[in-house]
């Protein structure tokens, strides 16, 4: 589908205020229990922001306070600088999608978008487009409890849509989706963030944050643990395979260089934080053969693992 | 507003459990008009069309439907989560609360209206077959009506604000009916004077059943709309601190 179609009048747009969301030491406590504590982050035009994190480590509550479903217990959630109930148009400034089961079962796809619609003041052609949009077009006069769970995230989506917004912040949408859908979902939320609008998308498996957000926020237990570009976040937790043999000499030459060695079995070194040309260019200072040099894969659950993990608490 | 009122409505003509609702009330309105004209003595079927007994049947249960109607306004939508679009589209609470009073009331207004409309459809044609005179007054039809419309929407109006305050759809339905079905009727054998204050006994006066023990209709109708402003208030209240998790 084309992200024209979606969002039709975003060329004629003023361009989006930045911040486009702005969350102020932001503060939930259930009972005893704290959710979310002391959070500040900000989300940039622009750019798809991941909200990344294991699962209960508050990002559902963060966005139900950015979406005024929860008050929060201090500090403030500002949506181009309002709190969201204050908004005078929601719909066409913020579209959200927070539960893949949020319908009646019994009513079909498109009269759940209608009676959205109506609320809104959106037309009922609208809907039709949206659905269009989304691929849901043959099933829409469906009960909406006879779909798929990928179809139940594209209704989501739909009516996130329904008012053109500024602004998209969905909470685990990759869930259910096949990999042609995360794909699907990758290019068009690439598109819309590309027209100059926001974009916050949650998730607890990075590799999928990985395909869908530019830049990631990673929370863990209510609390921020780092904001920054995926591309840093993923790099920084980069390893390296180092096959040698006189693997105890180029250890010692890499920790003096400041290149930490992280275990050294047989003839095999692992090396974080380094680019395999550094390792290389070391190796060939002191004249030692390598026989091989690659980059673990697994690597990106494992510096979120890092990041959120028993380490980081 | 107006956005709000449309939506609701539309919720309510797109919801199967609602038409399942009115086929109910149909059959249980129609069974009890077919019941009473059959088995009644001649001598308890003369009179009016609109005080005939048979019109009991409407107006004892078309009214319960109405307070199903308000209680299922909220619960339905925490039961399925709608309620988490509903409050993004229309994070003013009050005014969603205010669409679903509307939409209810207007809702109470069609199952009164259906409700009177089949009994007669159903009650004269048996009657004419037993032989009986009919006759009815257009001003005596329009005050029973008008009645049974009245009493069915406050009677949607304490359901949307109860449902909205329980939350949960079947503690919600069932504690209301066991309060009004058996509750209220036990009560009034041990405690007569206290009993026909209560809300069911205050709904029943407004229809003007039973006005040897129950209050006026005039003030059955004050004393419901009071349980229905605070039910109402009750529920605005909770729902303006509640967080939707």
């Amino acid at each position: 589908m084309s992200v024209n179609a979606m969002n039709r009048r975003s060329i004629e747009r003023t361009p989006l205020g930045s911040p486009a969301i702005s969350v102020r030491g932001l503060t939930k406590r259930f009972g005893s229990v704290r959710a979310v504590e002391d959070l500040s982050l900000e989300v940039h035009p622009g750019v798809v922001t991941g909200f990344l994190g294991p699962n209960g480590a508050g990002k559902s509550t963060t966005l139900r306070m950015i979406l005024g479903l929860v008050a929060p217990s201090e500090g403030s959630a500002t949506v181009l600088g309002m709190p969201y109930r204050s908004l005078p148009e929601p719909t066409r400034t913020v579209g959200a999608v927070l539960e893949t089961q949020s319908f009646n079962p019994l009513r079909s796809g498109r009269n759940h978008l209608r009676v959205l619609a109506t609320a809104a003041g959106i037309p009922d052609r609208r809907v039709d487009e949206v659905l269009e949009a989304v691929g849901l077009e043959s099933a829409a006069r469906r009960n909406a409890g006879t779909y798929s769970l990928g179809m139940r995230q594209r209704l989501g989506l739909a009516a996130a849509l329904l008012g053109e917004p500024r602004i998209l912040i969905l909470d685990e949408p990759a869930n259910g989706l096949d990999p042609q859908g995360i794909r699907w979902l990758r290019d068009l939320l690439r598109g819309f963030a590309a027209e100059g609008n926001a974009v916050l998308v949650s998730s607890h498996v990075l590799t999928e944050m990985a395909q869908l957000a530019d830049e990631a926020i990673v929370i863990n237990r209510g609390r921020l643990v780092k904001q920054a570009s995926l591309s840093e976040l993923t790099s920084d937790s980069r390893e390296l395979v180092v096959v040698t043999p006189e693997a105890v000499r180029l250890a010692d030459a890499l920790h003096e260089r400041g290149v930490e060695v992280m275990t050294r079995d047989g003839d095999e070194l692992h090396v974080s934080g380094a680019d395999p040309a550094r390792v290389g260019m070391v190796a060939f200072e002191i004249g030692v053969p390598v026989l091989g040099l690659a980059e673990k894969e697994s690597s990106l659950e494992d510096a979120f693992l890092e990041l959120t993990g028993e380490d980081a608490r | 507003m107006k956005n709000q009122i449309g939506s609701e409505f539309r919720k309510l003509v797109t919801t199967r459990s609602v038409y399942a609702m009115l086929a109910g009330l149909l059959l249980v309105v129609g069974l009890g008009v077919v019941a009473i004209t059959t088995g009644g003595e001649p001598g308890s079927l003369s009179g009016p069309v609109e005080h005939q007994t048979f019109m009991n049947a409407s107006l004892t249960i078309a009214p319960l439907f109405g307070l199903l109607l308000g209680l299922r306004a909220f619960t339905d939508e925490f039961r399925y989560g709608s309620i988490v679009p509903t409050l993004l589209v229309s994070p003013i609470r009050r005014r969603v609360l205010g669409g679903k009073l509307v939409a209810t009331a207007g809702g109470g207004v069609v199952l009164s209206v259906i409700a009177v409309a089949v009994s007669i459809a159903i009650g004269v044609p048996i009657l004419i077959v037993k032989g009986m005179d009919v006759t009815w007054s257009i001003g005596g039809l329009a005050v029973v009506v008008g009645r049974l419309a009245g009493a069915t929407v406050l009677w949607t109006a304490l359901g949307v604000g109860l449902g909205l305050a329980v939350k949960h759809q079947v503690a919600a339905v069932a504690g209301t009916l066991v309060w009004i079905l058996a509750a209220e009727g036990i009560l009034s054998g041990l405690v007569p004077h206290v009993a026909k204050y209560f809300p069911g006994a205050a709904g029943f006066a407004v229809v003007g059943l039973n006005p040897a023990e129950l209050l006026t209709p005039a003030l059955g109708a004050l004393l419901l709309g009071a349980y229905a402003l605070v039910a109402v208030a009750l529920g605005s209240v909770l729902m303006q601190r509640r967080d939707i998790t």
